[in-house]
């Protein structure tokens, strides 16, 4: 493990792999951005209870993790109480999926994959949270299976059964 | 189509650099919560001012009640005196 003497260098090193997960687990920029920016305030706000229980790695995952599921709870309930889903739409679940989508804004698409992922996304979106963190970190962030139980604080048998899950319910998607 | 939207599709994900802005953000936030913190002496300071103003409210409040006592015994003593009675009551049944 390496031991960290200030927070610049902490910041160095894991700044471009929260900001991707943010990117990833958000799908959308400026969202990213401000969830970056919050991760960071509690990694400083945090960093002297943490002394080395997991790795940094580990511990700022977590923290990115849980920052963007806040954010999307927050999402949800601000489209909730607001005014985004229309008086007259149709008893369509695909139509009110549609406005639960926040504005689709990933910088590390290529324009020619934008439709493919962004409808990939959409699916990935309506899995279980513990089912689409496994998923994002396993096939975007190639992260290993005993890295993702470390982070998810589970056994490695319990995320292979949570992605295994994840296929499952997007090929069910698909067929849909 | 379908083979389209296949999960390898994750793997043109492009990896992307944090923009550099980030960090500037990130310390000024830090630096607007660490003025934003009172400092500890004024915080006692703050908390001792209160517990003062309490005490003194409770004595005077203690005093205005002891001052009432005394006066009531004050006018039975002098209504005793004169042979009249303190209280209402026109016929001494």
């Amino acid at each position: 493990m390496k031991d960290y003497e200030s927070f610049e260098g902490v910041y160095e090193d894991h700044v471009d792999m929260v900001y991707n997960l943010c990117l990833n687990y958000l799908q959308n920029k400026e969202e990213a951005e401000e969830a970056c920016q919050d991760v960071f305030l509690k990694v400083h706000e945090k960093w002297e209870i943490f002394s080395g229980k997991s790795s940094a790695k580990t511990y700022i995952y977590r923290i990115s993790i849980n920052q963007c599921l806040d954010v999307i709870k927050a999402r949800k309930r601000q489209k909730r109480f607001g005014f985004h889903i229309p008086l007259f739409f149709t008893n369509n679940e695909e139509n009110v999926r549609e406005f639960e989508l926040p504005d689709f804004n990933h910088p590390g698409i290529q324009l020619e994959d934008k439709e493919a992922i962004f409808l990939l996304f959409r699916k990935i979106n309506r899995l279980p949270d513990s089912q689409k963190t496994a998923l994002i970190l396993k096939t975007i962030d190639g992260e290993s299976i005993q890295q993702i139980s470390e982070v998810m604080k589970t056994s490695t048998k319990a995320v292979e059964s949570l992605l295994s899950r994840a296929r499952a319910n997007l090929k069910a998607m698909e067929a849909e | 189509m379908k083979k389209e939207y296949d999960i390898e599709v994750f793997n043109r994900i492009q990896k992307v650099k944090a923009p550099a802005y980030l960090k500037t953000r990130i310390a000024g936030r830090l630096t607007a919560q660490v003025q934003e913190q009172m400092p500890l002496v004024r915080v006692y300071s703050l908390a001792l001012a209160i517990a003062i103003l309490f005490v003194m409210n409770f004595n005077v409040l203690a005093m205005s009640l002891g001052n009432k006592q005394t006066e009531l015994k004050g006018i039975e003593i002098l209504s005793t005196s004169l042979g009249i009675t303190s209280y209402n009551q026109l016929y001494n049944d």
